[in-house]
């Protein structure tokens, strides 16, 4: 693959137990009228122990191929990884991007967070438009000392950079969430609302 | 002013202090989902907003600090292991334990790094040194050993040093960004008030779920809390209608704890009755009557006090929704370690109660519209 060997860490063991550490964030809007990937991460969220390293990595590798699987429906993507030296400046840095997705939805109608699964059921307004879109989010903490990747710009960038999380060492996970919406099924984002909440995503041409 | 008996009603959750010992896989981990009534009631009094309600998923779990290292016997409390001390300071006269009296720095952690047996490999092994010891006793030739010596001298022990020094160096590096501020008798008090519009009211209600719900006599609970509380006002920003916020460092724990103090105890004697508390894990309620000659209800005002480890204050005066918004994210945003105390403080609380337009510019002449 073309990028996939960006990343080359020093020593493993290094990187595993020194205080640098990487969190990244990797976002795909898709068209959501054809695609499954709704009641896939449902059915995902709701069977996957998120209280444990190996649920949590197999969720990341299930939702990863799920957004592989989804290419052709792509729409917009967006992705970037930045590293840090403490661990407390990671942290915050974590907290923040997972708090602006969530500040993007109304109500969470559906989450699984180490191992508490809750859910409850909004009131939908019925939808006049048909077409609309699914932002997925992918945010991860890794022990990394140095970002994933670069910058993506290109749409066979964004699959590269999926791969590569694929085959991320699962001692390197640390922390993972997994955001979308809508979680509704009998909702759509609007092409007006992903212009105000995520227009900061680059649009395939 | 009549407020005084009419401006009551309002809860306060106070937590108390928080040891930091524990491994905190808190801070990304625990979340409640936000109260269900809450959301939906919001979307109805919206009426002038263009876009639906935004249904979200979300997964997840892990921390920052229970990745595989901290189980490493090796390095035993470098990084933030279960092993560190806390520098706790508890939260205002209700607290009944303060477990370390004093707070602040205990203990330096050790430098992080392999113990000193990990070197060897590294220095001799690449440098042949089983050799030298043997060839040079059988042959007898000191001469060979000289020069191996020299070499030895010349090439591994500067590389050993140099090794050494990079280890040392970088962990200290390492403490001095990420921990002093975690181990040294700095605080910083901060409180984010907002005072929102009646039509928000479903924040009231998840304000007084997450009360009835979230344990605060631990430190996952009061994260939780205060995450969720952040989170209900950044989902309405539609709503935002004056604010203030204040972030203040100052140098050592009583300080702190005093500030603390007093700013809690300036906003919960601004109404008479609380009507919903949970402090420290301890629930209690009281009932409200309503005066039924007061009128339209006009606002809510929420007010969240958070004292943490930061060495500086973490945003300036907020003069616009932007900025508001910033310093709720920056106080969500901080790392589990960091918190020390939290409170929240809203009223009206029962929501049959009021807070009126001119309550609000005769109690909280400060807050800056926005």
């Amino acid at each position: 693959m073309t990028e996939s060997d960006q990343v080359t860490p020093t020593t493993v063991s290094d990187e595993l137990s020194n205080d640098v550490m990487t969190v990244t964030r990797l976002q795909v809007a898709i068209a959501a009228a054809e695609s499954p990937a709704q009641s896939a991460l449902t059915k995902l969220t709701l069977e996957t122990d998120t209280s444990t390293p190996a649920g949590l990595f197999d969720l990341l590798q299930q939702v990863t191929q799920l957004l592989l699987e989804q290419r052709d429906t792509w729409t917009h993507f967006g992705a970037s990884s930045e590293s840090f030296e403490a661990i407390a400046a990671a942290e915050e840095r974590f907290n923040q991007l997972s708090l602006q997705e969530r500040a993007k939805f109304s109500a969470e109608t559906l989450t699984n967070v180490d191992g508490v699964v809750r859910q409850k059921t909004e009131q939908a307004e019925p939808k006049t438009e048909t077409d609309g879109y699914l932002v997925v989010t992918l945010l991860l903490g890794t022990a990394h000392d140095a970002p994933l990747f670069t910058e993506v710009t290109q749409v066979d960038q964004m699959r590269d950079r999926l791969q590569t999380i694929l085959m991320l060492d699962p001692a390197y996970l640390l922390v993972l969430e997994v955001l979308w919406t809508p979680q509704q099924t009998d909702e759509v984002l609007s092409a007006a609302e992903l212009e105000t909440y995520f227009g900061d995503l680059g649009a395939i041409a | 002013m009549r407020c005084r008996q009419e401006l009551m009603r309002n809860t306060v959750i106070r937590l108390g202090a928080i040891a930091l010992s524990t491994l905190l896989a808190s801070t990304l981990s625990v979340r409640l989902p936000t109260s269900p009534a809450a959301f939906t009631s919001t979307r109805l009094t919206w009426g002038a907003d263009a876009f639906a309600q935004r249904s979200g998923g979300r997964a997840g779990g892990g921390s920052f600090r229970s990745s595989p290292r901290s189980s490493s016997p090796s390095r035993p409390s470098s990084g933030g292991g279960s092993s560190r001390p806390s520098g706790g300071y508890s939260g205002g006269y209700s607290s009944p334990s303060r477990p370390y009296g004093g707070g602040g720095p205990v203990i330096v952690p050790v430098p992080a790094g392999p113990p000193p047996v990990y070197y060897p490999p590294g220095g001799y092994g690449g440098y042949g040194s089983p050799y030298p010891t043997t060839t040079v006793t059988s042959g007898g030739s000191w001469i060979v050993g000289l020069i191996i010596l020299f070499l030895l001298g010349s090439v591994g022990l500067p590389m050993i040093f140099a090794f050494i020094h990079a280890l040392t160096q970088g962990s200290r590096a390492g403490i001095q960004r990420g921990d002093q501020e975690l181990f040294n008798d700095i605080f910083t008090v901060s409180k984010v008030q907002v005072a929102l519009l009646a039509q928000a009211r479903s924040i009231q209600d998840d304000l007084n779920q997450m009360a009835e719900a979230i344990d605060t006599s631990t430190e996952t609970g009061l994260l939780q809390l205060m995450q969720e509380s952040v989170l209900a006002l950044l989902r309405s920003p539609e709503n935002w209608s004056h604010a203030l916020v204040s972030s203040e460092t100052v140098n050592g724990f009583e300080k702190a704890d005093s500030l603390f103090s007093t700013l809690s105890l300036q906003e919960r004697t601004k109404y008479s009755v609380e009507t919903l508390t949970n402090v420290g894990g301890r629930r209690s309620s009281k009932t409200f009557t309503v005066n039924p000659d007061k009128g339209p209800a006009s606002y809510i005002l929420i007010t969240l006090l958070v004292g943490s480890a930061h060495d500086q204050p973490l945003f300036p005066a907020v003069h616009s929704v932007q900025e508001l918004q910033l310093a709720l994210q920056k106080l969500a945003s901080m790392p589990a370690e960091y918190v020390k105390v939290f409170e929240i403080i809203w009223t009206p609380q029962d929501p049959g109660d009021v807070l009126t337009y001119d309550e609000l510019l005769t109690q909280y002449p400060d807050m800056v519209q926005l």
